[in-house]
């Protein structure tokens, strides 16, 4: 069984340590959910941390009168990327307003000054600065903590006489309502980093390609750019550059190519907004590189007996004479090219068929060219069905008997007998890991199990004050290193694990947790114990 | 018959307002809706500028607490006879003398909060009205005091000097400035228990030293005392009837054959000099060294403390920011604005000193005003 003690922290101060900056998100689910992407900032705005200028990471969340810092750049921690006051303005303002009124200041909900320098390096925009309530609903940086919700927060440059905005940049930002205006928390949107447009730039070259006639061919092309640049392919048969209708894609394939396009160049031309740039061009050749199947003429041959290792077929050509060999394999619509022959003093070739990769069982269509011609006209050609060379299927039978053991064991263990949070201030959290923790259920007769941990409140030993047992919450995982056996899961909170009527084996299922415990402001100074009793039921 | 009426009314009107008006504070200092601070004026510009809000590091730094701002007053009306005169702090509040150093920002404070029973500062009810006060003096520590002394940064206390004109022509006026451009704490004891009628003669010239003192309830100036050794003080020592103000340099009036000196706070003399102070009054004045050690090295803009004497026992000091300890002590009087104004740990507050070099921390800003990190703790006292 596990307890817990956690030391208070006494000191003269200690109350006011309690604004911390940021609190790091506890494990659970929900820590998962992005504020969705500010749309509408002049220029992205970025909240780092006011002691280093480091960027604030997205998921962790700050407290409203926490101080925080706004960069124009994702960080700025050698304090050299200020804001800078555009032509016409003659205030710099921090702000919060509504989703989309962050240009109409009559809207927004709260803002202060920051002056008007030429210059600001990170200026501190906390929720709680500002001090002036707006016009908008809800009025004042207290009153949009104590509401929550969605708001836009922000630095803009004003022009005060005319009470207009001039540049205005901001986060989107998620409030969590509480009824203190302190304790309340925010999350908020990381901008993308911000690349500057550029023109098109080319990144591959479309390749020139040969193909068989009827064959497809395919020409690929790449640019770099932003915008995206669209694309344009554009032929060329010998009388100018003209665009291919409808070729709008990065690759352009000419399908059932003839002998007559044969010679034509493709390129694509990349544009955006910043220019236009044209690929090299490629070229299209079509020429036989292999005969196509014949239908008509067939030399007529028995099929091979089964075995056999070889099948003599006419030639079609004269003796001594130097051929092709192809072979269509089933359906095949290209031939495979087998090297070449000689034709012997019958007018006939001796082919080799026991290699199975070249001769498959089933259809095979052997054709003849003369070795070097370029036309592949078929001078003989034949088909046959191959029979297995390696036999028939063969079955048999085996009783195969296993008989199953159980070493029949159930049983729970905990690595730690004490958790220690060490000193805790207030209004912070501690993490702990629970340890490791063995289910062993071998048991002969499986049925599942439930793991569950149950804890009280934290009592200072002599005296009524607790803290409640909420303030602990508990992320279950499995042990570094352990890989589960399916059916048996993690569950969440106080319900461990559970498993459906699988074996754990010997070794056991382990698991562990990651404890997070947090110090209430109203807690007293103090060492806190309290019990947690983890319970193995059988389903 | 039409009657003719005569309008008198106009006449006696006019005089009641004439007297309402002389109780007013004697000239417009801005009230504050959030919290008020008073007291020493050897922090009054730091302060200020944090309060008022400033971009003298590079970054705007403005310094709330919980939404509220932060008013700051400072400890004297320059052109008010006596330096003093009144103030009103908050909305709707009474006017009261201003506190004008030290000693009297905490006997505000104290008062604002009622300790020992009464709330009456100067013949007035002051409750509520004082939420802070700066100090450069020490109240005696006291375990669970009603006041906490929370450091703001480390001072020191030099000397400035002005060398008058060399009267008699003999070239003298060069060893003169020479001389007194360093001096040992022995010299100093010296110069300050001098008679007006046997004033310290500068070796080797015909210039004499005049000391001058500052008004009484200054923390620099019984501080200096206490340090130099010097418990009662010469009658060479020229106070003018108490009446003037801690880092003015402008005070210095050295006639001819004639060096007059007095006691600085080395961080305004820094902060001036560097053009972080509203005003800059230590043209043609010189900062002194103590005992071989200067107190500051470089040079304007961009003058820094040097640790060394900043960190002596002998010439260094802690300045404080003094806040009630009930509102920052959970409990029934707990303030989180006037705690996150005192959060060691916040960048924002009036007493971050951490690692940090960014600018827009509060520490940017007190270092461009000459204060240096500072070397007490905090401590709790009822004084």
């Amino acid at each position: 069984m596990n307890s817990f003690i956690r030391r208070g922290r006494n000191g003269l101060l200690a109350a006011a340590t309690a604004a911390v900056l940021v609190i790091a998100p506890t494990m659970s689910a929900n820590a998962a959910t992005a504020v969705e992407p500010t749309v509408g900032s002049d220029k992205p705005l970025y909240l780092v941390s006011p002691e280093d200028g480091s960027l604030y990471p997205e998921g962790t969340s700050i407290l409203w009168g926490a101080a925080v810092a706004a960069a124009p750049t994702p960080g700025d921690e050698e304090y050299d990327s200020p804001w800078i006051r555009p032509a016409g303005a003659d205030q710099m303002r921090q702000f919060i307003s509504p989703r989309g009124q962050e240009r109409n200041i009559n809207a927004w909900n709260a803002y202060a000054s920051l002056g008007n320098p030429a210059t600001n390096l990170i200026p501190d925009v906390s929720g709680f600065g500002n001090t002036t309530a707006g016009l908008g609903t809800p009025s004042g940086a207290a009153a949009v903590a104590i509401a929550g919700g969605k708001y836009s927060l922000g630095v803009a440059y004003i022009h005060q006489d005319t009470t207009t905005v001039v540049e205005v940049n901001y986060t989107y930002i998620e409030v969590t309502a509480n009824s203190n205006p302190s304790l309340a928390t925010y999350t908020w949107d990381v901008p993308e980093v911000q690349v500057p447009d550029s023109a098109p730039a080319i990144t591959t070259q479309p390749a020139s390609a040969t193909v068989n006639p009827g064959a497809s061919a395919t020409f690929t092309a790449a640019a770099d750019g932003k915008p995206v640049p669209s694309v344009q392919w554009q032929s060329n048969a010998g009388s100018g550059w003209a665009d291919v209708a409808g070729a709008t894609n990065a690759s352009l394939t000419v399908s059932n190519t003839t002998l007559a396009q044969s010679g034509t160049q493709y390129r694509a031309v990349f544009t955006n907004t910043l220019g236009s740039v044209t690929t090299d061009a490629a070229t299209l050749t079509v020429a036989p590189v292999a005969p196509s199947k014949p239908t008509t003429g067939e030399s007529d041959i028995a099929d091979p007996a089964k075995g056999a290792q070889s099948v003599t077929i006419p030639a079609g050509v004269a003796a001594a004479q130097t051929v092709q060999v192809w072979n269509w394999a089933g359906a095949a619509a290209q031939p495979a090219n087998l090297g070449q022959a000689v034709v012997d003093a019958d007018g006939n070739v001796v082919v080799d068929i026991h290699d199975l990769a070249k001769f498959p069982a089933g259809l095979n269509t052997v054709a003849f060219t003369l070795a070097g011609d370029s036309s592949f006209t078929v001078t003989s050609w034949t088909s046959f069905t191959k029979l297995s060379g390696t036999g028939d299927p063969l079955t048999d039978t085996a009783d195969v008997v296993a008989t199953v053991t159980a070493s029949d064991l159930w049983a729970l263990e905990a690595t730690e007998s004490v958790i220690d949070f060490g000193n805790v201030a207030r209004n912070a959290t501690a993490t702990a890991s629970l340890g490791k923790v063995t289910v062993i259920d071998d048991r002969n007769e499986l049925k599942g199990w439930n793991l569950d941990a149950t804890w009280g409140d934290f009592v200072k030993a002599g005296t009524t004050d607790t803290i409640a047992a909420s303030n602990l919450t508990v992320a279950p995982k499995f042990f570094a290193g352990y890989n589960a056996i399916a059916g048996i899961t993690v569950g969440s909170g106080a319900h461990i694990a559970e498993s459906t009527p699988v074996s754990t084996l010997p070794s056991g299922a382990l698991f562990d947790a990651a404890l997070a415990f947090k110090a209430p402001v109203t807690a007293q100074a103090g060492e806190y114990h309290s019990t947690l009793t983890l319970t193995l039921t059988t389903k | 018959m039409k009657s003719k009426k005569v309008l008198a009314l106009g006449a006696a009107t006019a005089v009641a307002l004439v007297g309402a008006f002389a109780a007013a504070p004697a000239y417009a200092d801005p009230i504050t809706d959030g919290y008020s601070i008073v007291g020493s004026d050897t922090l009054q510009d730091a302060v200020g500028a944090l309060a008022n809000g400033t971009t003298i590091t590079g970054s705007s730094v403005k310094l709330k607490g919980a939404g509220k701002s932060l008013g700051s007053w400072d400890a004297f009306t320059l052109g008010v006879s006596g330096g003093v005169g009144k103030i009103q702090a908050k909305a709707y509040g009474p006017v009261f003398d201003r506190p004008n150093g030290s000693g009297a920002g905490r006997t505000s404070l104290l008062r604002s909060i009622g300790y020992s029973g009464s709330t009456v500062y100067n013949g007035v009810d002051v409750a509520g009205q004082v939420d802070f006060a700066r100090t450069s003096s020490k109240g005696t520590s006291v375990s669970g005091g009603v006041l906490t002394y929370v450091p703001f940064g480390q001072d020191a206390i030099s000397f400035i000097s002005e060398v008058g004109a060399d009267s008699d022509g003999d070239g003298d006026a060069a060893a003169a400035a020479a001389w007194v451009a360093s001096l040992t704490k022995a010299e100093l004891t010296s110069i300050y228990q001098s008679t007006s009628a046997a004033p310290v003669a500068v070796p080797g010239t015909d210039y004499v030293v005049k000391p001058l003192g500052l008004q009484s309830s200054s923390g620099t100036w019984t501080t200096f005392l206490t340090k130099i050794g010097v418990t009662t003080i010469g009658t060479g020592v020229d106070t003018r009837s108490n009446s003037i103000p801690e880092n003015d340099g402008a005070q210095l009036t050295a006639g001819a054959n004639e060096i007059q000196i007095v006691p600085v706070s080395a961080a305004n003399y820094v902060g001036q000099v560097n053009g972080a102070a509203r005003i800059n009054t230590m043209a043609g004045v010189t900062l002194g060294s103590i005992d071989g050690v200067a107190p500051a090295t470089g040079s304007a803009p961009n003058l820094v403390p040097n640790p060394t004497f900043y960190n002596s026992a002998d010439w260094g000091r802690t300045v404080f920011i003094v806040v009630p300890t009930a509102k920052i002590t959970p409990g029934a009087s707990f303030d989180q604005g006037t705690s996150d104004l005192v959060n060691t740990n916040s960048t924002v507050s009036l007493t971050y000193w951490g690692t940090s070099n960014a600018p827009g921390t509060s520490k940017a800003v007190k270092l461009k005003f000459g204060f240096a990190q500072p070397v007490d703790a905090a401590f709790t006292a009822n004084n």
